[in-house]
This record gives structure tokens, C-alpha cells and sequence, in this order.
């Protein structure tokens, strides 16, 4: 069943050099209990979709079309009275636990609560209060540290406070936005185990955003691969990851560092695409190892290669 | 790398980007942002307006003796008068021009608080390298330093000098002021010249054989005070309003009209009550003045930093 | 440093019971320890111990400058923490533009301005002093029409000082508003849900609040400054005109005694801005 569908989302920032297309016709489904990673460079639009999706866009970006379907409401033309309803309760995000992510003269339980007391307005402080608790146990912060400041947190810690706040609200879908970039790799793994944990046992729907896509791939049942604003690649994790088949994903994997690599990693020719004037035809075309007659002059369609696999490039 | 790794860079002024001196690209910049401001326009404006004030201040008593601010008598008038035809804004309780004491004020107030800053901002500048360059103890005993200085309410220290040295004289004034505003500057200074210190162009000096105060003057220097000058605008504000004060309470230099000086007279002769030509001209010039400077400084400040501007992203 | 108004004899009499002929530093340790026993000699101009004198002037300045710095701040924190959020629309950069012109007015010649207006056109208030003679000299009168009485004449010391500081105090919180809104716990307290007064009330201005907090503090001084002219306009009898008119009285132990009292008044001021500091931070607190 079809939790989140966005459809043909496309998203503009007004800069001093024009109109910017951070999201490009992107369209995807999350489907309930399943989680979908969307991988790609900085830049890509990654993060500007969860940010869409949230309804949370600085005030010089603007949606130009698409709809993004969550209940069969489209968040897009809501209202914002709607969209604040449907914020923390419904749709949750987790970021990059930063130093100032959570604010600093607040208790963190504190924090936690507001949200809680807030959408549910019947709450008593008390059962506020234990709410936090249970989160707490449930990602693994000993109860006792509820009282503390941010500050006083690790950066673990901090970022399984911010997972327990994204949680305190029961809600149907989390978006997750570079989780695990700033912490150390065990720090990283634990997370990414307590959010693989947590997702079996809530069967929440997760859109996990990440550059790093052997992260994406550890813990995502369906992998979106992003460039220029556009979704190139969209498949299972086996399919994508062990058989990528758009040349942006194969050069993103050959990349990669691993402790078992047979080969030195490739870094990708060329420069970051500019999103102001993108290319005519494929925007990948210019780095892209292909021979690219169509494609330096027709846009790509999407090619489907099987039932969940499908890519949007001009070549085999 | 950039360029002014080379040891032969030691004998110009450092280039940091890619080869304009940094001052005069940040001044391109900041100009062409300036003089989009409302707020910076605005005050350049009223600058301007008070500018030719001071200019014109002598022209009234070149016309007609009578018209000295502070000598010419009207030989018909001796009394406070209203606004006329001969004496625009009237007439004091002596009978002397209140337009050319005006005028005079303008120029007093510039002299004042320019010469006052420019002395506080040398004297910051100053404190602040040593202590940003020499770091350590001197660190520590100038900034301390600087931290009793600014809290001492400047206007009741030079009163209580005033009763020392008996009459102040407008120099007096000025430098006693300018003794007392430098550590705001020397903060600024002083981070600046800690960022500064760790460059490889510095380096590249010191190993070349320079000495330290070469290096200050030469290298550090010239990236450093742009950044004091801009920050001069506070400190003429300042001045002007505690010169203005001090003349007000009956301390400034007798020989010079100054504003406060004229508010003063308007005071304690009692006519503030019946003569708003000779109460209102003065004050408005003060704050106006103040405002101009001020409104400079914040345009300056907007442009300095980007999160303050006006337009998003 | 003797009154110039005694005879040759007198002066050289009272030069040594005063141990003016010995050195300067041991004059300066006499002075610090008869400061703190209390003994700051006698006024000149008045005749009376200086002591006394300060004794009653104090309580009127601390009222004036108390009651000044909280009005102005609570005001001045509040407008600032709204205009910060609508930033950019008209009402903000008119308000914006208005503080800045009440912050750069001459204090004095707004208090001149006020009076003439408030106190002799319209008569609404008492022109100076601090309270009627007529109602402290009535034995039938309470304290309670003495209080109101004071209050009064405080009103327009009070008006004048509160023009020239909120300005201040709305800019400053103001500023930091606005740095605190490009902080991330503002985004998470947006993705929370909650409303935006919420955010702004709950999350943005108790952060904003304290680089105010240490302004206060940094502009005492210009508050001080301010309070001293205020009290020599309005003639409220305070510490700070009492300096004004030593000074100019050449009444060298009343001099010395307001400005160390000053002095102390600027110690112990900042002393309470750390302490508030402190406590408002717990980023401090823990350390």
C-alpha cells in the first residue's frame, strides 16, 4: 500500500543568477514498512525533496509542479494549517545530529515532550514525561540523561536523541537526511542497526537521504539514485547495487572505497552540473563514459529494465 | 598555492586572492553594495548636508562682522529674537546670529568627533595587533586593560579630569574622549590580526628575516585597517554626543560654539521656554549628525556581514 | 585641594589634620581606608559629612536607573523579538528606523524638548525635582500620596530615558534574532510542528535573549552617562548630578565620593550581568 507518492515533484530557488531547478520531475513511491534510500551527490536535490516534502522550503524556493499524495491529501496545495497537522504526527524527519541541531538551553527530554504535548494536546506532563522515557530505552539512551543540555551529549547520543524525537509521535513516515554523515563508522553502524531495528518493529516507512551509498544500501529495501535534480536509477538494493545499470550509479560505486577492493577508487571527470542553465539532453552526458550522440542532444526517457528496476538513459 | 608564498612578496603589500591588494577589492565591493542601500544613501545624504554646513561656516562673518558666532553683536539686537530676516534663526540672549553659531557648530562637531576617532582608532589599532600579534601575557594585560576602559562611563571620568585641570580646552576634550573609546576598536583589531598571524605570508616574512614590527607595519597592517576605519563611524558618534554633553553641563571650551555649547546658553539663560528657534536648531543637528553616522555604520555593518542583508539565501 | 574659600592659617591647619602634606600614596591608603569606614569627609559646599549626602541621594538614582533599564528592556526585548520575525515587511523597517532615531537623539535636549512640551505647555507633569514640597511638609498626607507624588516626577526622567534606551535594546535583540534564525534547532522546532509563535517565543528568543544580556551590560556605561544628565536636567536629586555640581563646585571629597560610588555601581552592575548570564546559559552553567 502506497504510504507516500510524489509525483513529477519539481523544485525552483530564486537565485541572483536565476532560477536554480534543484528537482527536476521526480517521481517515486514509498511504500508502508518499506524504507527507500535516495543517494546522490551534494547538490543532487536529495535533500530538497525532503525538505518539499516536509513542507519546511526556505522562502525562495517554490514548488513548480507535481504533487506529493500522503493520505490521499496532496501536501502540495494543503494549506498550511494542514501541513502543521500533518508535520511530526504523520510525516517525521531525523537530521544530522549538528551541535546546534536541538536547542541549547532546552533539556532534551524538554524537547521531546513539547512535541508530544503539543500534538497531542490530552497529555499529561507525567505521561509526557514517561513517553520520553520508553523512547529513550527504545534507541538506547540510559533514562537518567533525559534531564541533560545538548551539549552534554556525545554525538551518538545526540543523534539517537533526535531519532527518539522523530519517534515520539508515532509517525507513519520518517524521513531520515544524512543520519550518520558526521559520526564516527561504529557510531555509524550502531545507527544504522537501531534504525534498521526500529523500522521492522514499527514497520515505518523510511526515505533515507545519504551521499554514501554503501550506507543507503545497508539498510534500504529500495534505492533512488539522484543527479543533476533528476532521478536516474531506481531499483531494489540488490538490483542497483550489485548490478547498476545507469553509468552515473557505476561510476558513483566505482568510487567507493571498500575493505575488499580489488581496485583503486575512480573519482568521476568532469565538474558538478549548474543547475541554472542545465545541459540540453542528458545532463550526465559530459562526464559520462558513453559515446552520447543521442544523448547530448535528446533528455533521456526512463527505460524499464524489469518490474522494479528502471533507468533513464539513452544507452543499453 | 597562492602567490604570496614567494619570499620576494615580502617587499610589497600581501596580495592574498588573486592579486589585488585585499583592501581595495573589499572597497570595490562594499561600494557597489553601499550605494544600493537605502539605509547607507540616506545617511551619506544627511552627511553630505552637514558637510556643507561645516564648509559654509565661514562665510556668514565674512559677509558682516556682526554675524560671528561668538564675537559678532548686532549693535540693534541685544537681546534673544525670533527668526528674521536679517538673522534667520534669530538671535541669542546677546544678541549674537544664531544661524552662524549653527554653522560653527557643524564644523566643531566634525572636528571633533573625525580627529577623536582617528586618534582612538590609531591608538585601538595599535593595542589590538600588539596584543593579537604578541599574544600571552601581553595579550591578556591589554585586553584586560580594555575591559576597565570600556566600562567606565567616559562623560563623568573626563568630568571628574575637568575638575582637575580646571578649563578644557576642545583638544583636551578630544583627546581625553579618544583615550577612553579605543577598545571597542582593539577587539576587532586584535581578532583580525590572530586570523591574520597564521598565514603562510607571514611565515614567509618572518622566515625571510623580518622583524616583528616590519612584519606588523608592513604585512599586517595594511589588511587590518580597513577593517578599524570602518569601524571609525562608531567612534565619531560617540565623540560628537560626549563632546555636545560635557558642553551641555557647562565643561566644554569656552572659546568654541559648539551645539552643546548653544544648548547650554538656551539653558541656563532661561529662554528655553520662550525661544524654540534657538532650542529646537541645535538638538536636531546633534541627533540628525548622529543618525547620519550611525545609519552609515549600520549600512557597513549589513555589507560586512551577509547574514544581515536584506535579501534572502 | 582645601577649600579656597578659608583663610592662609586655616588651610595649613587643616593641611595637616587632613595629612594632605604627606606623600601621595599614603595619602591614597588614608583615603581607601577611611572610604570603607565611612568617613569620606565633609563637603565643602554643603557643610555637611559626605556621607550623609550620599546616603540620601543613592536610593533616588537606583529607583530612576532601575526602573529606566527594566522598562526599557522588557519593552525594547519584546518589540525586537517581533519585528525579527516579520523581518523585511514595512512595519519592521519603519520600527527599525524609529528606534534608530530615538537612540541617536541628545538626551539632554530631549529632556528640554519634554519638559517644554509635557511639563510647561501642557502641564501635565512636574517640571523638575522629585517631589512637591507642599505634599512632604503636609503632615496629614500618607505615604501612600508621597509615593504617588514621586512618581509623578519620575515620570518624565523616566519617559526620557526610556526613549533614548529601547531603541537600543530593540536593536540589539533584534540582530541576534536574526542571527538565531539561521540556527538548525529553528529548523527542527519548524519540523516539529509547532506553531510559529511558538518557535519564535519558545525557541528563538530565549537564545536571542542573551547576547542581550552581555549588551546590557556593555552599554552601562552609556546608561550611566545618560542617567547623570537626566538627573542634572530634571533636577532629580541623585547621585549623578550631585557629581555634576561638585565638579563644578570644585567640592573635591564630594567629587571623589559619587564617582567611586559610580565606580561600584559599575562593578556590581556587571557583576549581576555575568551572574544573569550565567544563569540563562547552561552551556556556561556546566562547564
Amino acid at each position: 500500500m502506497a504510504l507516500l507518492k510524489v509525483d513529477n515533484l519539481s523544485v525552483t530557488y530564486a537565485t541572483a543568477r536565476g532560477p536554480l531547478r534543484a528537482v527536476d520531475q521526480v517521481s517515486f513511491i514509498l511504500e508502508k514498512g518499506q524504507s527507500m534510500g535516495l543517494v546522490g551527490e551534494s547538490g543532487s536535490g536529495k535533500t530538497t525533496i525532503g525538505t518539499a516534502i516536509m513542507g519546511l522550503l526556505p522562502s525562495n524556493a517554490e514548488i513548480t509542479s507535481g504533487t506529493i499524495e500522503f493520505h490521499q491529501t496532496d501536501l502540495v496545495s494543503s494549506p498550511p494549517t494542514v501541513l502543521q497537522n500533518v508535520r511530526w504526527k504523520h510525516i517525521a524527519m531525523i537530521f544530522q545530529a549538528a551541535m546546534n541541531a536541538l536547542n541549547p538551553i532546552q533539556r532534551v527530554g524538554q524537547q521531546i515532550a513539547e512535541a508530544i504535548q503539543f500534538h497531542e494536546p490530552g497529555i499529561s506532563g507525567a505521561e509526557a514525561k514517561d513517553r520520553v522515557a520508553d523512547l529513550f530505552s527504545m534507541v538506547g539512551i540510559p533514562g537518567h540523561r533525559c534531564n541533560d543540555y545538548p551539549h552534554q551529549y556525545s554525538g551518538g547520543m545526540r543523534q539517537r536523541a533526535v531519532i527518539a524525537m522523530a519517534l515520539s509521535c508515532s509517525p507513519d513516515v520518517i524521513i531520515a537526511d544524512e543520519p550518520t554523515t558526521a559520526l564516527d563508522v561504529i557510531v555509524q553502524d550502531q545507527i544504522l542497526e537501531t534504525i534498521r531495528s526500529l523500522q521492522q518493529k514499527l514497520g515505518i516507512g523510511i526515505l533515507f537521504i545519504s551521499h554514501d551509498i554503501s550506507v543507503v544500501a545497508d539498510v534500504c529495501h529500495m534505492i533512488g539514485v539522484m543527479y543533476a535534480g533528476e532521478l536516474v536509477e531506481v531499483g531494489t538494493r540488490e538490483e542497483v547495487f550489485l548490478s547498476p545499470a545507469h553509468p552515473y550509479t557505476r561510476s558513483l560505486l566505482a568510487a567507493h572505497i571498500t575493505l575488499s577492493a580489488t581496485h583503486r577508487p575512480k573519482p568521476i571527470p568532469g565538474r558538478s552540473p549548474d543547475l541554472v542553465t542545465p545541459e540540453m539532453g542528458c545532463r550526465f552526458c559530459s562526464r559520462c563514459d558513453c559515446s552520447g550522440e543521442t544523448c547530448m542532444i535528446e533528455a533521456p526517457q526512463w527505460r524499464i529494465l524489469s518490474d522494479t528496476h528502471k533507468i533513464k538513459c539513452c544507452q543499453g | 598555492m597562492d602567490q604570496s608564498m614567494t619570499a620576494s612578496n615580502e617587499r610589497s603589500a600581501p596580495h592574498l586572492h588573486d592579486g589585488t591588494p585585499y583592501w581595495r577589492e573589499a572597497f570595490s565591493d562594499g561600494w557597489a553594495l553601499f550605494s544600493s542601500h537605502p539605509v547607507g544613501r540616506i545617511g551619506i545624504a544627511l552627511l553630505a548636508v552637514f558637510g556643507l554646513m561645516a564648509l559654509f561656516s565661514f562665510i556668514p562673518q565674512a559677509i558682516d562682522p556682526m554675524y560671528h558666532p561668538m564675537n559678532g553683536v548686532d549693535p540693534e539686537i541685544s537681546h534673544a529674537t525670533g527668526p528674521s530676516w536679517h538673522h534667520w534663526l534669530g538671535t541669542d540672549f546677546i544678541g549674537r546670529d544664531l544661524f552662524s553659531q549653527l554653522l560653527a557648530g557643524a564644523r566643531i562637531a566634525f572636528m571633533v568627533g573625525i580627529s577623536s576617532a582617528f586618534m582612538s582608532i590609531i591608538l585601538g589599532t595599535a593595542i589590538g595587533m600588539a596584543a593579537g600579534y604578541f599574544g600571552r601575557w601581553i595579550d591578556t594585560i591589554l585586553m584586560r586593560t580594555a575591559d576597565m576602559v570600556m566600562v567606565m562611563p567616559t562623560l563623568l571620568v573626563i568630568l571628574i579630569m575637568a575638575s582637575l585641570f580646571g578649563h578644557l580646552s576642545i583638544w583636551t576634550i578630544v583627546l581625553m574622549i579618544a583615550l577612553f573609546r579605543w577598545p571597542g576598536v582593539s577587539r576587532v583589531i586584535r581578532a583580525q590580526t590572530m586570523s591574520l598571524k597564521h598565514r603562510p605570508f607571514i611565515d614567509a616574512a618572518r622566515i625571510a628575516g623580518a622583524s616583528h614590527i616590519r612584519i606588523l607595519l608592513r604585512h599586517i597592517l595594511p589588511n587590518v585597517l580597513p577593517l578599524a576605519l570602518l569601524y571609525m563611524t562608531f567612534r565619531v558618534t560617540s565623540a560628537i554626543i560626549i563632546e555636545a554633553a560635557l558642553a551641555f553641563l557647562g565643561f566644554g571650551d569656552p572659546g568654541t560654539v559648539s551645539w552643546g555649547m548653544m544648548l547650554q546658553w538656551v539653558w541656563k539663560t532661561g529662554h528655553m521656554f520662550q525661544s524654540p528657534n534657538w532650542l529646537l536648531p541645535p538638538g536636531i543637528c546633534i541627533s540628525l549628525l548622529t543618525l547620519s553616522f550611525y545609519m552609515i555604520g549600520r549600512a557597513m555593518d549589513e555589507i560586512l556581514d551577509p547574514r544581515l542583508r536584506k535579501s534572502d539565501g | 585641594m582645601v577649600d579656597p574659600s578659608m583663610t592662609p592659617e586655616e588651610a595649613q591647619l587643616l593641611i595637616n589634620q587632613l595629612g594632605l602634606d604627606k606623600p601621595v600614596g599614603v595619602q591614597y591608603l588614608y583615603f581607601l581606608a577611611n572610604f570603607f569606614k565611612g568617613e569620606m569627609g565633609v563637603s565643602f559646599h554643603y557643610g555637611q559629612p559626605v556621607l550623609h549626602i550620599i546616603a540620601q541621594r543613592l536610593p533616588n538614582t537606583i529607583l530612576l536607573f532601575t526602573t529606566s533599564v527594566l522598562l526599557s528592556a522588557l519593552f525594547g526585548v519584546k518589540l525586537g523579538r517581533v519585528l525579527a520575525w516579520r523581518r523585511g515587511d514595512k512595519i519592521d523597517t519603519w520600527a527599525t528606523i524609529g528606534a534608530l532615531m530615538c537612540h541617536t537623539l541628545f538626551l539632554p535636549w530631549l529632556a528640554l524638548l519634554l519638559i517644554w512640551i509635557l511639563a510647561f505647555k501642557a502641564g501635565w507633569f512636574p517640571m523638575t525635582g522629585m517631589m512637591s514640597p507642599e505634599i512632604w511638609i503636609d503632615p496629614s498626607a500618607n505615604l501612600f500620596i508621597k509615593a504617588l507624588d514621586v512618581m509623578h516626577h519620575l515620570a518624565l526622567p523616566l519617559i526620557t530615558l526610556f526613549i533614548i534606551h529601547f531603541g537600543s535594546y530593540l536593536l540589539i535583540m533584534r540582530g541576534s534574532m536574526l542571527n538565531t534564525l539561521t540556527e538548525d534547532y529553528i529548523f527542527t522546532a519548524r519540523a516539529k510542528g509547532l506553531p510559529e509563535k511558538w518557535v519564535r517565543d519558545r525557541h528563538a528568543a530565549p537564545n536571542a535573549a542573551l547576547p542581550v544580556v552581555t549588551g546590557v551590560g556593555l552599554s552601562l556605561a552609556f546608561s550611566i552617562n545618560g542617567g547623570a544628565l537626566t538627573e542634572t536636567v530634571f533636577s532629580w536629586p541623585g547621585i549623578g548630578r550631585e557629581l555634576v555640581f561638585a565638579v563644578s563646585n570644585n567640592d573635591y571629597p564630594l567629587a571623589q565620593a559619587c564617582f567611586l560610588l559610580i565606580a561600584i555601581v559599575v562593578l556590581v552592575s556587571n557583576l549581576i550581568v555575568d551572574i544573569l548570564y550565567a544563569y540563562l546559559d547552561p552551556r556556561i552553567r556546566y562547564e
